[in-house]
């Protein structure tokens, strides 16, 4: 059994990436295309993007279509990088969306005669003092095209409170920092040297995730990824710089059997950040160093057998176990 | 709300690189690449490969109109090797031919005459004889070396992290066409849209906005398609320009583990320090990070490496050093934690080694160090929202 708390900071170490650009039409039958930075790689941003987008306007999401990432929409994009892609993008998606709202909510107090603050946009409609009025989306935005309102808008987005001294490596590099804790339970075959994960608990800061589905796929993948990292995956390279591992037949990556028995993720009950985009903390990178945790509980493991036991060589290869079984002290 | 592309995965209906329909007239173009690891190029010959029936054109950096140059962070790392190679994958040309079949039989037909050099894998090696790719960096706070006399207990060791490969289910690759006016538009499977395009302005020798770069979903990428994918869309767009029909280049799996940098792997030396109630007083670490042949994003992943050395816990003394270690191997690069985890693994190791060499279990001393609400990093930002301890 092994412990394995986790810290990351999130945002580009290099601060001027932290910016990002994102690109709304709506067309005149009320569905809308949208343009980010933001590179859909599976891990789901292109669903984050659109939540945000029917959150603001409160109006179903299949009206949302996210459009691929182009450079003549989106300019100077950052990389879909240092799990902060939803965070910058979705903020910038948020800029487009505020005036095209403020735009729109206009539009709606002139249509009832009313005063702004008295509109809001709720399921599809438009409500004046909490009350369902006649105008629905489609309505609001065929009178807005007629209106000649403007139903494009782009957004900017820069991360504040960022700055870090390169020179003296001090200053504030993250917007806030993502934490967890995991419990590695493994078990091992003391004549053959093999092992399988029993069960991993995680207890993770989400902040308040804006779609806890994906975000706990990204966290079982991210520590079947790192207990592949840490255990089997062994890249070899001759002495002539030759890689021997380089085929799928000789480099090793997890299979179904590898994933832990038992995975749970808890997220603790907290209040998100505020710079996290909806209060939703990053989640791509960080539990891919909970697997990091399997190397010292495959170490406990062994020390129960072998108590001089004592090497710190990842990745701890069922080879490296069972040298470690029956070695003498290195 | 469900991930909206879950339908469109399993029914196999999402749109890759590979999906797009290509035009008429798309050529395949597949790389030359170096089979040593480091040597001086003496002879390439391409003249049976050139005259090989359906072979258009092979390209080498004398075809190239820019500047042959794609690094990213710092200008180390040529798009073609001029007269040298440095890493066994290092790209030297490109076959373009109406199939890929045809590139890859011409590809045997190259003759390439190298006079060797040394070859470096290991990064320890390479710092010794002073093969470095930046200046060491170094990240403190307060000195421990002024802190190891008042320890009660101090223990050091050394650790090894290998590297990782992404394996990305989808290879590396770019789809480019011309439009009007010899503009470029580049499919890329890419993180780095802009990037891509930035580079292939640089390589070509045209303002940015001549070319467009267009992504619609990766199939996976982990890091490896952050400054790995750029070199492949360069390659792609360079030969479509020069040749004026579509050209396509899709690493085969072979290709791509060979020629692509991966995680880097580490090499580390420790130095804990710990007061009688098991606080950890002080803590020093040397890593040697094996950076393979170019930057890269190296620099990058090693400030993220400096800046999670201490993980969970609060150490009020703390000093720890990367050497960015030159070897012939591909550039590694970003890989999904980027310097993070080899970071991490240190500090757990060092804790791991203290409750080995004290007889107590790691989480008896994990625990009376966790971080704490305003706790500062070493690197100066105070810890808020410390929610580790629940």
């Amino acid at each position: 059994m092994a412990l394995m708390p986790l810290t990351f900071g999130i945002s580009f170490t290099f601060t001027p990436l932290n910016q990002a650009n994102a690109l709304i039409h709506i067309y005149m039958d009320g569905s809308l295309g949208i343009s980010t930075g933001a590179i859909e790689m599976g891990q789901g941003v292109n669903t984050k993007m659109i939540q945000i987008a029917a959150q603001v306007f409160s109006i179903d999401p299949q009206r949302i279509k996210v459009e691929s990432t182009n450079t003549t929409r989106v300019a100077n994009s950052t990389s879909t990088a240092a799990s902060a892609t939803a965070d910058l993008n979705g903020q910038a998606l948020l800029a487009a969306c505020k005036p095209l709202l403020l735009r729109l909510k206009k539009l709606a107090a002139k249509l009832l005669d009313a005063d702004i603050q008295e509109i809001e946009l709720r399921n599809e409609r438009v409500y004046r003092n909490g009350k369902v009025s006649k105008i629905n989306w489609e309505q609001l935005i065929s009178a807005a095209y007629l209106e000649r309102v403007g139903l494009s808008q782009s957004g900017f987005y820069a991360t504040p409170t960022l700055h870090f001294d390169t020179e003296k490596g001090q200053g504030h590099p993250f917007a806030y920092h993502v934490y967890g804790t995991a419990v590695l339970i493994v078990k091992l075959d003391v004549l053959r040297g093999i092992y399988e994960t029993e069960e991993v608990d995680i207890i993770h800061d989400f902040g308040e995730s804006m779609n806890i589905i994906i975000d706990t796929g990204q966290i079982e993948g991210a520590v079947v990824q790192g207990i592949g990292y840490t255990t089997m995956e062994e890249l070899v390279y001759d002495k002539t710089g030759r890689l021997l591992s380089n085929s799928l037949s000789t480099y090793k990556v997890p299979d179904i059997y590898s994933v832990p028995k038992v995975l749970k993720v808890k997220p603790l009950n907290v209040k998100g950040h505020r710079l996290a985009v909806l209060k939703s903390k990053a989640v791509g990178e960080p539990p891919l160093m909970y697997g990091l945790g399997i190397y010292f509980a495959i170490q406990n493991a062994i020390r129960t057998f072998n108590p001089s036991f004592q090497s710190f060589d990842a990745p701890i290869t069922p080879e490296k176990v069972l040298l470690g079984l029956y070695g003498k002290k290195e | 709300m469900k991930n909206i592309d879950s339908r469109g995965h399993v029914t196999g209906q999402s749109i890759y690189l590979d999906d797009i329909p290509l035009r008429e007239n798309t050529l395949h173009a597949v790389v030359f690449d170096s089979h040593i690891a480091h040597g001086k190029i003496v002879e390439l010959d391409l003249t049976e490969a050139e005259n090989y029936p359906g072979v258009h054109a092979i390209l080498t950096y004398l075809d190239i109109p820019g500047e042959n140059q794609i690094g990213g962070i710092i200008p180390d790392e040529p798009l073609f090797a001029e007269d040298e190679v440095h890493f066994q994958g290092d790209p030297v040309a490109l076959i373009v031919a109406d199939s890929k079949q045809i590139a890859l039989e011409a590809r045997e037909l190259i003759k390439v005459k190298f006079e060797e050099l040394e070859v470096v894998t290991e990064p320890r090696e390479a710092a010794e004889k002073g093969h470095l790719l930046i200046p060491p960096r170094t990240f403190a706070m307060g000195n421990p070396d002024k802190k190891w006399d008042n320890c009660k207990y101090v223990f050091s060791g050394s650790t090894e992290q290998g590297g990782q490969e992404h394996l990305y289910l989808e290879t590396q690759g770019a789809y480019c066409y011309l439009m009007e006016n010899g503009n470029v538009m580049v499919h890329s499977s890419t993180q780095s849209p802009t990037t891509v395009q930035r580079t292939i302005a640089n390589v070509l020798g045209v303002p940015m906005h001549e070319i467009q770069v267009d992504v619609f979903r990766l199939g996976g990428a982990f890091g490896g398609k952050e400054d790995q994918a750029t070199a492949w869309a360069v390659m792609a767009s360079l030969a479509c320009k020069i040749l004026r029909k579509p050209v396509k280049l899709s690493l085969s799996r072979k290709d791509d583990l060979r020629m692509t940098g991966k995680r880097h792997p580490y090499s580390a030396d420790f130095k804990i320090g710990f007061s009688e109630d098991l606080k950890i007083q002080a803590y020093e670490v040397d890593f040697y990070q094996n950076g393979g042949a170019a930057n890269d994003l190296g620099p990058a992943i090693t400030d993220r490496t400096l800046f999670h050395v201490t993980n969970s816990y609060f150490i009020p003394d703390v000093k720890a050093t990367v050497y960015s270690c030159k070897t012939n191997l591909p550039p590694n690069t970003a890989f999904r934690g980027f310097g993070g985890p080899q970071g991490m693994f240190v500090i757990e190791a060092a804790i791991a080694k203290a409750a080995f060499e004290l007889g107590i279990p790691a989480h008896v001393i994990q625990e009376k160090n966790l971080l704490k609400e305003n706790d500062r990093f070493y690197y100066g930002q105070k810890a808020t929202g410390v929610n580790i301890r629940k």
